[in-house]
């Protein structure tokens, strides 16, 4: 095994965990929100952090996306909120704002190959994370309904025969 | 009485998508309000910047109005109480009346809670809490981020006293960041006399993280892979176009500095 977290990425979790915080505020998550979105958001980015010691980034992402996604899913489902209100600032580290700014800043300035480098890893991650949020949704809508199909009939049967 | 059903309908349309709803949460909204009132058929087609409607009431008239929609933000408190709104007339069936009743005060309590001085206080510890968290996430130190907490509270000023449209955004966006480079590198160089030595390029992808379309860009191609291509369309190239006017005037700023 040769994951050991060292003080480095201790600092960069608390930052996500503080950063996160901080999204959720400034995009006016309600108050009772902000720390079950902050500990979603910074889960993800060690479910990241530790799968992209052993696959590349596309998976990793990816997986961390999912994981984000689900959790999401289940606890906007348990507290009865739309999911986007918790999907879109648990989500916020593991968006690509930092690349996709260096990606325009390099092929601005002339550096066409730091440029080339940084779109592709860009693109990379957002198709990950798009993969990943729009599979579990697609997901979960799909069993939710199925279960409440299931639901309903076995009910019917039931009732069907009780008198 | 059904005309106006169609048009509150779309009001409440446009209010989702103004606060950061999604395009599909805007069809199936209106969708089912609509069918609640016994419409026998309707069709809603949404864009980010607009919104159709054709409805055919149970006597065989067709209503069909559009709504253009030219500003957008994420207020997701409101969405959730917009969510719960739609669900409650959808249960209840009010009247005409009282939905345009209830939407006048959901506004005005939405401009109170914004301008409560609370709620400005709030977004401030926002706004700071996340330009110095992404600071030190892209590898830069305390002071660092302490020095992105004043860079982070001007953005955040300067974007509450502009108006966006879709007209004028790529500028504004070009000017915070041309605003923000300068003031930054400012401030490096004075801390640098002092004995500090800072990294600028830290400080500012912190606060680049405020206004850059990160979430954006992928939810644009979320979009796209749900099937709602001119939407994402739309979404994908607003927000290439935003990320370079904002790497625009960071270029721009560090040119006039070195």
């Amino acid at each position: 095994m040769m994951w050991n977290f060292d003080t480095a990425d201790l600092l960069q979790i608390l930052a996500v965990f503080v950063g996160t915080l901080g999204f959720s505020i400034a995009m006016y998550v309600p108050k009772k929100y902000w720390i079950l979105v902050s500990f979603i958001g910074t889960l993800s980015w060690i479910l990241y952090l530790i799968c992209s010691h052993f696959m590349s980034s596309f998976y990793s992402n990816l997986f961390a996306a999912a994981f984000c996604s689900v959790s999401v899913h289940f606890a906007a489902s348990k507290i009865k909120t739309p999911v986007t209100v918790l999907l879109l600032p648990a989500a916020v580290p593991m968006f690509p704002g930092g690349s996709l700014y260096y990606t325009m800043f390099y092929g601005l300035s002339g550096e066409y190959q730091r440029m080339e480098q940084y779109a592709f890893s860009t693109f990379s991650t957002i198709f990950a994370l798009a993969i990943g949020f729009s599979a579990i949704s697609l997901l979960y809508r799909d069993t939710v309904r199925k279960t409440e199909m299931i639901g309903k009939t076995v009910l019917r049967h039931i009732h069907l025969r009780k008198p | 009485m059904q005309e106006n059903l169609v048009n509150l309908s779309l009001e409440i349309g446009e209010m989702l998508l103004q606060c950061g709803g999604k395009v599909s949460r805007v069809e199936s909204t209106i969708q089912r309000i609509l069918q609640a009132y016994g419409f026998v058929r309707v069709d809603v087609f949404t864009i980010t910047s607009e919104i159709q409607v054709t409805a055919k009431a149970e006597d065989g008239k067709i209503y069909s109005q559009i709504r253009r929609i030219d500003q957008w933000g994420i207020d997701l408190a409101e969405l959730e109480i917009l969510d719960r709104f739609c669900r409650k007339i959808c249960m209840e069936k009010p009247d005409c009346a009282q939905i345009s009743s209830g939407l006048m005060q959901l506004r005005k309590q939405k401009q109170e809670r914004n301008q409560s001085v609370s709620a400005i206080a709030l977004s401030y510890l926002g706004a700071i809490l996340s330009a110095s968290g992404f600071t030190v996430f892209f590898g830069g130190n305390l002071m660092d981020a302490l020095a992105a907490a004043p860079l982070a509270c001007l953005i955040t000023m300067l974007i509450k006293h502009s108006r966006f449209e879709s007209s004028n955004q790529l500028l504004i966006y070009f000017m915070f960041a041309f605003i923000t480079g300068i003031l930054g590198g400012i401030t490096v160089k004075k801390a640098a006399f002092l004995g500090i030595f800072l990294n600028l390029d830290k400080i500012c992808i912190g606060c680049i993280m405020l206004t850059i379309p990160g979430i954006a860009i992928t939810n644009s191609i979320r979009d796209m892979l749900l099937g709602e291509i001119i939407t994402g369309l739309f979404r994908l190239i607003q927000s290439l176009l935003i990320a370079m006017s904002i790497a625009g005037g960071f270029v721009a700023a560090y040119s006039c500095l070195f």
